[in-house]
């Protein structure tokens, strides 16, 4: 199903710590994205059933003022596999589906017709290959978060890796050059590298070191071993990109967790962090405002979902 | 900015095939829609379909061509019907009658004379050459005949052409004969008999 640049859709972030829904008005000329609908429910436990999960937020979304539309979803980061290949270009005439759902196969030691795959180029064509990236979602992830849907009478119309509609959703804060974005919306956090607001680099943080005190099933990332996997990162970045310099770092996230991580990357490398905010991206109407969870941090992922299809 | 989707593509194919679905539906509904309004408004009206002169008139014509060409048709039939009796009548008419000639030659003959064959052709200047082949049992019979020809006044000339001595076994009993050929050549062509077709030497 093509989406198209009027189309009203649903974006639902089921991958977040946090569940999310935004739906948006229809676009205005020489307006931003303006929020119709929204609303984020914490989930109730981390090993809880999705479908459950799921029917929750459709109950909920009923009475939110959402209107039928297609459902864009994003799906949780642990499943979905983002890897960077090199690709002969397209005009090479390879079979270049089948090349990277046979990469994708053998990174996630999975067969290739078990995985939903998808890639695109992160330079431009023309040379004898390409730089891409590719993604993959195991069906068995996918087909049962899709059902749920369906059943509780949504229509799934796509679904999509995190950071894409993350970095659709900060489109307005880009710059020309590179932008790092954290997420730390989800239980893993992650790092993405947009060059020229496309998403070139994805980087998720090795598994966790340090347990919650609260709820030992959630793994969380201690601060210090956060940062070291960000100074790995940044260097990285420093070598890839010599001549260009990291201003700012965007982070997404629950705000408690993203205060001390801005206090670190200011204290150490005196790094200025934006904390992402759906009111700093789209317009949200005030009665919406008055509403409980409608606006933060956590629907950000969601407002970039919802705005898949839109013409920026 | 980059949309990729990884909904199954399984589900992505049932999600087009219910598009499609949609989509005919719904035009073949609105298109029932408009039909039945179509009606609805020509009923109401009470139009009914006038034809106008030029109508009438290419309507008219139509027939009137249709009428034609059956006629012509018909009229083909009889003309064919006509053509054919006219030749049968006319291969009636230009046939000659010979049926007088041949009585009168064959009272002629002589005594044992038998005619084995009769030709007519055309000679010249449009006179006709009749040759009356047999056989005689001796050569006196054969003369005797052919003056009596001349005599008859019918022919301009009679010429024996062919006068041969032949043995044939008759009964067990060899038998001598005469086998000759006459070519007579006509004064007039004998006039046609109307209505019959028989006649005719071979």
């Amino acid at each position: 199903m093509t989406l198209g640049a009027h189309a009203r859709v649903i974006g639902i972030d089921v991958g977040g710590a946090s569940l999310a829904a935004v739906q948006l008005a229809a676009p205005a000329a020489r307006t931003g994205p303006l929020v119709e609908a929204a609303v984020e429910l914490p989930r109730l436990s981390h090993d809880a059933p999705i479908a459950s999960e799921i029917a929750r937020l459709v109950r909920v979304m009923a009475r939110r003022g959402f209107r039928q539309a297609p459902i864009v979803v994003g799906l949780p980061d642990d499943d979905v596999t983002i890897a960077e290949l090199s690709l002969p270009a397209r005009t090479s005439g390879a079979p270049l589906g089948e090349m990277v759902a046979a990469q994708l196969g053998r990174i996630c030691q999975a067969d290739p017709s078990t995985l939903e795959c998808a890639w695109w180029a992160t330079e431009s064509p023309g040379a004898s290959s390409q730089r891409s990236l590719a993604a993959a979602v195991p069906l068995q992830v996918a087909d049962p978060i899709a059902q749920a849907l369906e059943d509780a009478g949504l229509e799934v119309a796509a679904m999509e890796a995190r950071p894409l509609a993350l970095a659709r959703a900060c489109k307005p804060l880009l710059t020309t050059s590179l932008d790092v974005l954290i997420d730390r919306s989800a239980p893993l956090p992650s790092m993405v590298v947009l060059e020229r607001g496309e998403v070139s680099y994805v980087r998720p943080f090795t598994p966790p070191t340090v347990r919650s005190g609260i709820d030992m099933s959630v793994p969380v990332l201690s601060i210090e071993a956060f940062l070291a996997e960000l100074r790995l990162t940044l260097g990285y970045l420093s070598h890839r990109h010599p001549a260009e310099s990291i201003t700012r770092i965007l982070l997404a996230g629950r705000e408690r967790d993203l205060a001390p991580i801005a206090e670190m990357l200011i204290y150490t490398w005196d790094l200025p962090a934006e904390v992402l905010r759906i009111e700093s991206l789209a317009a949200v109407p005030p009665r919406l405002a008055a509403q409980r969870g409608t606006t933060g941090c956590g629907l950000v992922v969601a407002l970039g979902l919802a705005m898949r299809g839109r013409q920026s | 900015m980059i949309d990729i989707n990884l909904l199954p593509k399984a589900r992505r194919h049932a999600n087009d095939r219910r598009h499609a679905l949609r989509r005919w539906i719904v035009w073949g509904g609105l298109w029932c829609v408009v039909l039945g309004a179509g009606q609805a408004i020509a009923v109401s009206s009470g139009a009914v379909v006038e034809l106008t002169p030029v109508e009438r008139e290419i309507e008219r014509l139509v027939e009137e061509r249709e009428r034609l060409e059956g006629e012509i048709a018909s009229l083909q039939e009889s003309i064919e019907r006509g053509s054919k009796s006219l030749s049968a009548a006319r291969a009636v008419v230009d046939h000659p009658d010979w049926s007088a000639l041949m009585a009168r030659v064959v009272m002629l003959r002589t005594e044992g004379l038998a005619f084995r064959r009769w030709n007519l052709s055309p000679g010249a200047h449009g006179s006709l050459i009749l040759r009356l082949e047999g056989k005689v049992p001796t050569l006196g019979g054969l003369t005797d005949f052919a003056l009596r020809l001349e005599e008859l006044k019918v022919f301009r000339k009679v010429t024996i052409v062919t006068a041969t001595a032949a043995t044939e076994a008759v009964e067990g009993e060899a038998e001598r004969s005469i086998v000759f050929s006459i070519d007579t050549e006509l004064l007039a062509p004998v006039p046609p008999k109307a209505g019959d077709a028989k006649g005719g030497p071979t």
